[in-house]
């Protein structure tokens, strides 16, 4: 279940503290210290707006992923892998005043979101051939306007989350931490290679968050803090413990994902023409370092309907036979601290622009990178426009690059005979250079009524 | 000059080039003296008797003597066995001296007087034999007159005439040379002869027989054929066809010895007919209740919850062994293995291959275990067929790589567990003398083993067994596994073995490392008893034994524990990993 388990943490390199997972999320016109629909994105405080509000963003999220690996487990020549993909991040909010001191919102996104595939044969099958994790989340907030310059808010935080992943296996490192040395030699041996397959994983993880919004003669303070969500995951795996043979290990996937806890802090004055904002974030992904994990239910299957029969009649896929299989993961996650600043202003009556740079370290620890879970130092460099032509109706538009640091690692802790549960864990090699380009285009439609 | 004849010939007998060479040293020889101190032997004869001068008959009724042997001392020297006896006082009681005469015209009269007694002091009798095979086995001839001196006393109520008493007390000499002509070359010669290398061993009964002898001051040394039966049924249809002769037989020199007392050979040529005869005979089939062995051997990696399957085997072809300086190496063309099983009343091959097996096998001595041992190295499996259709996905190389497993880790596997492995006891008891394999070595062609004898009266033989010690040295609740040390205290230098029980389930075999591991997913305590032995086999009647508590951490060592061979109950991902191995190597039916 190791990994599993890294596929998971594939999340690190997410941690802009503006967008919770997705650094741009919510679209051109959301911020932190934005009351009404567009600040719903993170601050339940924002609940309380003039009028009733309503936010509408669609993002295309696209990236090229490109890795090579030091140490090719086929001792072949290190070879460059590049993956390219798109995916849509929408993001829908409302907020309606109930008077003038309380407003409730509701906000429907997708904080927590990542895709990859590569070849089932390629040099990093073993941290991942493909793999999905998408967090919906539907957060109902009340806000209340405790003083003319202060609202409070809560939020209930429901998520629906989604995990599917496929990886190679190595079942030689499995006899080799029951067998010992003299089983050293079935590490990488391809008899034992196998493939292990998470599949319709799902979870609906309950979480709350609480806000403010202090409106200052010059300038507006923001602040909050997200609960950590456990994500307690259920559906189906199959370990084939040799792609050679004609069976494989089915049971009922019992793990836990915590999508860590987040505080942030922002602040937004009026600079001469313009308003500037700045924000900071702590995200407690080393909350999310170590797993537990449970496969219950499990039996010996296979599609032979001959195999099958002569294993039933042997009682060879009697589930008491294998038991259950629980493991501990050590992912080397650990908390960062992300920030970023803007300015934004008027350009003409209906024209607004904003520009912005946020930057976040990497959350993986340099002994745990490997290619299914690498992340980087990011700066989201955004430029956004917000078009009111007519009344109640924004129009944004927006445009995110995420640069990153290319990531070169030297002194991976991964080695397929790494049997210590306290280490980075049994997977070959992450040394290797990774390497992130990423870019967004949204569009936004925000009504206020 | 017929004799001198003889003896030359013995002399310049042709080497011994048999299957099976005995060599019977110096010491050994004059063991077997051992086996006569003390014994007496009875010689009771109705009548003993001659014609003396005008006596038709002279002679003694009741003819008794007690013999009492004192000694016997055996010598090998360049031509001849030397065999002196020395015997207590000899003595006959109650006999009657007659005469007979039927003739009247001379002055011979009948006579009967008691004949009191008759005693013999200080009788050695010296014997000089000559080694020779009749018939398969070993004959010991007179190289000459035996040599016989002492005193004779005797005690005779009246004598007609005086030159009659040395006539009788001639005769009494006579006797007993006569006797001890006849029954002292067999005795000797019984020690040594076939039956040294014949009865039932194991499944087999061994049947020798001698085929020359040669005589030297270093050994007597004797050529042998040896044919082995097995006992054991077969289920099996071995193909009957003669198979041909391998391997050679030379001659084997061993030498002085090294102090040992006796020397048995054994030829790449005998070991091979050998083996021809057990594999006829279906030693080499092995169907499905014969796969104990095996099971042994994989039961660490075998969930004891898989049942039902039925595994067999059998090498279809002749075994081929190979002898030479250092090793013995072995070829098994065309094993044949299948694991079957039925689905519905239908049997279905789960797996079937054929595959020539070769492998270098070393039998050795352990000391300490007071073991003949084998080891196997250089296993290799060169596949004619592998089938396991059911059992193998659609994937174009998945027989490759199951060869490929099969044919490197398997194969080194099981080498790495017939490492050493103890076979049999190296040391036995017959007859009041302990019997103790001392060295093994082999030569081109053949392996030679050195043989000490020890009298029950030896000093050399260590009779107290050692007193048995244990203490827990680590315990990691989390891994419910446990160390702990063994140790003892024994009156005489040298390695210990040791044997465990875990719960009252049943010992271990003996093992020479002073630690093991506990392992235990289930029980809470785990009582500990162990036992020591010392390589004269004594075994410590008086086990040590505690209870450790594998809820209890303890840590006096620091040592990491991984990949034992552990005993107690299988954790669940044993229980995956016998589950693969089972299926994919070899199963076994549980009973």
């Amino acid at each position: 279940m190791i990994g599993l388990l890294l596929a998971w943490s594939q999340l690190g390199w997410a941690g802009s503290p503006s967008g919770l997972g997705l650094p741009f999320l919510g679209g051109a016109m959301s911020s932190p210290v934005e009351p009404g629909a567009a600040g719903l994105v993170l601050n339940p405080a924002a609940a309380l707006s003039e009028g009733v509000e309503l936010l509408l963003d669609a993002q295309r999220i696209g990236y090229t992923y490109e890795y090579t690996l030091y140490e090719p487990l086929d001792e072949s020549s290190p070879e460059a892998f590049e993956d390219s993909a798109s995916f849509p991040a929408p993001y829908l909010a409302f907020s309606v005043p109930l008077s003038d001191r309380v407003g409730i919102g509701l906000s429907a996104k997708l904080p927590y979101a990542r895709i990859g595939e590569g070849p089932p044969d390629g040099t990093a099958r073993f941290h991942s051939i493909s793999g999905k994790l998408l967090m919906g989340e539907l957060e109902s907030a009340i806000a209340v306007e405790v003083t003319p310059s202060l609202v409070i808010g809560a939020g209930f935080r429901s998520g629906l989350a989604s995990y599917s992943s496929v990886n190679a296996i190595d079942t030689g490192i499995l006899m080799y931490e029951i067998l010992g040395e003299e089983a050293e030699d079935l590490i990488g041996d391809p008899f034992f290679e196998g493939t292990r397959s998470v599949r319709d994983g799902t979870s609906r993880p309950k979480s709350v968050s609480v806000g403010f919004l202090a409106n200052f003669p010059r300038a507006t303070l923001a602040g909050g803090w997200r609960s950590s969500s456990t994500a307690r995951f259920e559906g189906e795996v199959e370990m084939v413990p040799s792609n050679d043979l004609n069976m494989s290990l089915k049971g009922e996937l019992a793990g836990e994902f915590v999508f860590p806890s987040e505080w942030f802090i922002a602040v937004e004055a009026p600079i001469g023409p313009v308003q500037a904002g700045a924000e900071l974030g702590l995200i407690r992904w080393g909350q999310s370092s170590e797993t537990l994990i449970a496969i219950v239910n499990t039996s010996l299957t296979t599609d032979d309907p001959t195999l099958s029969g002569f294993m039933s009649g042997y009682g060879l896929d009697d589930p008491t036979l294998i038991g259950d299989i629980q493991s501990m993961g050590k992912f080397g996650l650990r908390d960062i601290l992300a920030g970023g600043g803007w300015v934004k202003g008027s350009i003409n009556e209906d024209w607004a622009g904003t520009l912005g740079v946020w930057v976040s370290p990497p959350s993986v620890g340099e002994a745990f990178v490997h290619p299914g879970n690498a992340d980087y130092w990011m700066a989201d460099l955004r430029a956004a426009l917000a078009w009111n032509p007519l009344g109640p109706v924004k129009i944004g538009l927006s445009a995110d690059w995420l640069a990153s640091k290319e990531r070169v690692i030297e002194q991976s802790g991964l080695d397929l005979k790494n049997t210590d549960p306290e280490s980075a864990g049994a997977l070959p090699s992450g040394n290797g250079s990774y390497d992130l380009d990423m870019s967004s285009v949204g569009l936004s439609l925000l009504f206020q009524f | 000059m017929l004799f001198v004849h003889l003896l030359a010939m013995t002399a310049t007998a042709a080497p011994v080039e048999e299957g099976v060479q005995l060599a019977v040293f110096p010491d050994g020889a004059d063991f077997a003296g051992h086996f006569m101190e003390g014994q007496v032997f009875d010689v009771a004869l109705d009548e003993v008797a001659l014609e003396y001068g005008c006596y038709d008959t002279l002679g003694v009724l009741d003819f008794n003597l007690n013999v009492p042997v004192e000694s016997m001392s055996i010598d090998l020297l360049s031509q001849e066995i030397s065999v002196t006896v020395t015997f207590g006082t000899i003595l006959g009681e109650d006999m009657v001296l007659f005469g007979e005469d039927e003739d009247w015209f001379d002055v011979c009269p009948a006579f009967t007087t008691n004949f009191r007694y008759a005693q013999v002091d200080d009788l050695v009798i010296k014997l000089a034999l000559l080694p020779s095979i009749e018939d398969g086995d070993l004959s010991l001839s007179l190289a000459r007159d035996v040599i016989a001196t002492g005193s004779l006393h005797t005690d005779i109520e009246w004598v007609p005439d005086a030159l009659i008493l040395p006539l009788v007390e001639d005769m009494i000499w006579e006797t007993l040379e006569q006797t001890a002509t006849e029954m002292i070359p067999d005795m000797v010669a019984s020690y040594w002869d076939k039956d040294m290398i014949s009865g039932s061993v194991f499944d087999f009964d061994l049947s020798a027989r001698l085929d020359n002898a040669n005589i030297s001051a270093q050994a007597l040394q004797m050529g042998a054929t040896l044919e082995a039966n097995w006992t054991g049924s077969s289920q099996c249809s071995i193909a009957n066809h003669e198979p041909e002769d391998h391997g050679r037989s030379p001659s084997l020199d061993f030498g002085n010895g090294n102090g040992a007392d006796l020397g048995i050979g054994i030829t790449e040529g005998q070991l091979n007919q050998l083996f021809r005869q057990a594999w006829s005979d279906g030693f080499l089939c092995f169907p499905e209740d014969r796969m104990d062995l095996v099971f042994e051997m994989v039961r660490p990696l075998i969930d004891p919850e898989v049942g039902g399957l039925a595994p067999s085997a059998i090498f279809s072809e002749i075994p081929v062994l190979s002898i030479d300086s250092g090793r013995a190496t072995a070829m098994f063309p065309s094993l044949k293995l299948e694991i079957r099983g039925e689905i519905d009343g239908r049997e279905v091959e789960l797996v079937a291959l054929d595959a020539d097996l070769n492998t270098t096998v070393e039998i050795g001595l352990e000391p300490a275990l007071t073991a003949l041992t084998m080891t196997v190295h250089d296993l290799d499996l060169s596949f004619k067929y592998l089938r396991a259709d059911y059992l193998l996905s659609d994937t174009e190389e998945a027989t490759e790589h199951l060869k490929a497993f099969l044919r490197n880790w398997v194969a080194d596997w099981v080498s790495s567990q017939v490492q050493g492995l103890a076979l049999f006891a190296t040391q036995f008891h017959f007859l009041d003398t302990t019997i103790r394999l001392d060295d093994i070595s082999y030569e081109d062609g053949a392996m030679k083993m050195f043989i000490k004898l020890y009298d029950e009266d030896d000093p050399d033989v260590d009779r107290l067994p050692p007193d048995t010690s244990v203490e827990l040295l680590y315990t990691n609740p989390q891994t419910r596994q446990a160390i702990i040390g063994l140790g003892g205290v024994d009156d005489r230098e040298g390695p210990l073995a040791y044997a465990v029980q875990l719960n009252g389930e049943g010992w271990s075999s003996w093992q020479l490392e002073d630690s093991f591991v506990i392992e235990d997913s289930w029980h809470s305590d785990v009582l500990v008893e162990v036992i020591a032995r010392d390589n004269w086999l004594n075994v410590d009647p008086s086990p040590a034994s505690f209870i450790v508590n594998l809820n209890d951490p303890f840590d006096g060592t620091g040592e990491e524990l991984r990949g034992c061979g552990c005993s107690g109950s299988p954790s669940p991902r044993n229980g995956f990993m016998g589950l693969f191995v089972a299926l994919t190597a070899l199963a076994y039916r549980r009973r």
